[in-house]
């Protein structure tokens, strides 16, 4: 059994943790693109009723703002990725405390294996929902619902949560409960009944891994929703579409698939955040190298070797699929690496061909791929390379390592750049800790 | 250089006397926030204390908790029988009076306070 946990608009629940005042605000989280106008990176549910959406950028922006800001009160703050950084960090420790196995998807994104979930604490739970009168509930929905109430408490944060007997399920699990309140962020399809509900309501083209083309070709053989896509018949998905889709099938058919040469594999993120003087080239390698010193040191502690280095510099949040713009590029080592010099100088040569001078990068991240624990043959990242046919290993070992870096510039070197308000470093630093009275 | 190494071996070992280990129970849920203000003197809360406040704990009747009440943080003993109440701390100053939580207050327990780190000069 896997659970997937995400939370949404974690920048904005981060900004308000320690700033009640901004609950129901409209909030945006700005920064300076290229030409040095300012862009939403993301934005509040309340700022998104009003149209002003990640992305929306300069003029459009300014227009915008001031039409609304006649009427309402708006909020605008620039990336703390300090606090996000230490945040993401809690979370992930905390599902650690929480549960058997946690990978790191994402800063705001993990996928937990629930094998050896302690069975005792299970079956209390099991009886206690009974008591409840809610038979429908399993015990690991049970579990999940515990889990977001947990991490609710601990950290402040609402998470979603999605429980399936494979990650494919409990991917969409989780997407069903981030896009459909009435599930009160909880969405198990561990159950046969629950999945075919669930399913039905699921578009093809919605499924992660699932390109236009291939939703298209699905859609000539009359499957339109995942409910149909996992009833096909195999053969049939496969001869029209692609082995990819074929194990997309299987895995919402509730069977893991297990044959590790398709699979892309999971990563395990380490984020961490820095300031940093300019956004020069210069600057960047710099930290470059330091990613892949504490990269290298990952793998040399897990006793492996690489064979591909990915490369990605992006303007808003890596990983998530909310980044505003970001470079990609991937590059293969003549032969598996574990030693700090072939790798740095491919992530060297990958920098150099990605960089483009002018633009406020605010991630930087290096993932080692192609680990030798998983036979070397895996054939790309999970989640770097979403716009990528991809399907999720069944295996629990990570067969890549993410180094993810959020990018801060130094507020001495603003200079008279229009900028807007950094809220304090709540979490990191004990000149901003928040006041109480 | 024998007592050397000896004395190396210790300062390396992981034996020695951790604060964090000693005021924070649960790494992941605590935050540290800065008292203001002297409501909550009685106890042992100063002006510019930094307050260990633990999200895990559940608040139970007399605790010293971190409100969000109206959309702002306050350090108060929080009174849960006969009723809801935020009560101060200052026995000289009789400007500082309970404060009732009704249902339309928009009021949640932060976390609860478990050390306060003061300094003496």
């Amino acid at each position: 059994m896997f659970g997937v946990v995400y939370c949404p608009d974690f920048y904005i629940q981060c900004e308000r943790i320690f700033r009640p005042e901004l609950s129901n605000q409209i909030l945006l989280i700005t920064s300076n693109d290229q030409h040095g106008n300012s862009q939403i990176i993301t934005s509040s549910r309340e700022a998104r009723e009003f149209g002003l959406e990640p992305g929306l950028v300069g003029e459009q922006l300014d227009q915008l703002l001031t039409s609304v800001a006649s009427n309402h009160s708006i909020e605008v703050c620039s990336p703390n990725y300090e606090l996000y950084a230490d945040l993401s960090s809690r979370l992930i420790k905390s599902l650690a405390l929480l549960a058997p196995k946690v990978s790191a998807y994402a800063s705001d994104e993990a996928v937990l294996g629930l094998q050896g979930l302690k069975l005792p604490e299970l079956e209390s739970l099991k009886r206690a929902s009974v008591a409840d009168g809610e038979q429908n509930t399993s015990a690991h929905g049970q579990y999940a619902i515990q889990l977001k109430d947990t991490l609710k408490q601990w950290l402040g944060i609402s998470a979603v949560i999605g429980i399936g007997t494979t990650k494919t399920l409990a991917k969409l699990a989780c997407k069903t409960a981030q896009n459909q309140a009435e599930y009160n962020g909880v969405v198990d399809l561990s159950s046969a009944a629950q999945r075919s509900v669930v399913l039905k309501q699921i578009a093809v083209a919605d499924i992660t891994g699932v390109s236009k083309k291939v939703a298209n070709r699905l859609s000539q053989i009359n499957i339109h929703t995942a409910l149909e896509l996992s009833q096909a018949s195999k053969d049939q998905v496969r001869r029209h579409s692609s082995i990819i889709a074929e194990r997309i099938a299987i895995e919402l058919s509730g069977l893991a698939c297990k044959e590790p040469k398709q699979s892309v594999a999971a990563s395990e993120v380490f984020t961490t955040s820095k300031q940093i003087e300019t956004h020069s080239l210069k600057h960047i390698k710099r930290l470059l190298n330091t990613q892949v010193h504490s990269a290298t040191e990952q793998l040399n502690a897990r006793s492996n070797s690489c064979t591909t280095v990915t490369i990605s510099l992006a303007i808003g949040p890596l990983c998530t699929q909310q980044a505003v713009f970001r470079h990609d590029l991937s590059g293969e080592l003549g032969k598996s690496a574990d030693s700090v010099s072939p790798i740095r100088q491919l992530a060297v040569q990958l920098l150099e061909s990605v960089w483009s001078d002018g633009y406020q990068y605010q991630s930087l991240s290096l993932s080692l791929g192609g680990l030798s624990a998983g036979g070397g043959d895996q054939i790309g990242l999970f989640p770097m390379t979403s716009q990528r046919p991809a399907i999720m290993a069944n295996s629990d070992s990570p067969q890549a390592i993410t180094v993810e870096t959020l990018l801060s510039i130094k507020n001495s070197q603003l200079g008279g750049q229009k900028r807007a308000r950094l809220s304090p470093s709540f979490t990191t630093r004990w000149s901003e800790i928040a006041r109480v009275r | 250089m024998n007592m050397m190494a000896a004395v190396h071996d210790f300062g390396e070992s992981d034996e020695a006397l951790d604060l964090n280990e000693l005021c924070i129970q649960h790494p992941t849920a605590t935050y540290f926030v800065r008292a203001s203000g002297d409501s909550m003197i009685d106890a042992g809360i100063h002006c510019d204390d930094i307050l260990v406040v633990d999200r895990s704990i559940v608040a139970r009747d007399g605790d010293i908790v971190v409100a969000n009440l109206d959309h702002s943080f306050t350090v108060k003993k929080l009174e849960l029988s006969p009723k809801l109440r935020l009560i101060p701390m200052n026995h000289q100053d009789s400007d500082y009076v309970p404060t009732n939580i009704d249902d339309d207050s928009a009021f949640e327990v932060f976390g609860v306070v478990t050390y306060v780190v003061h300094a003496v000069r």
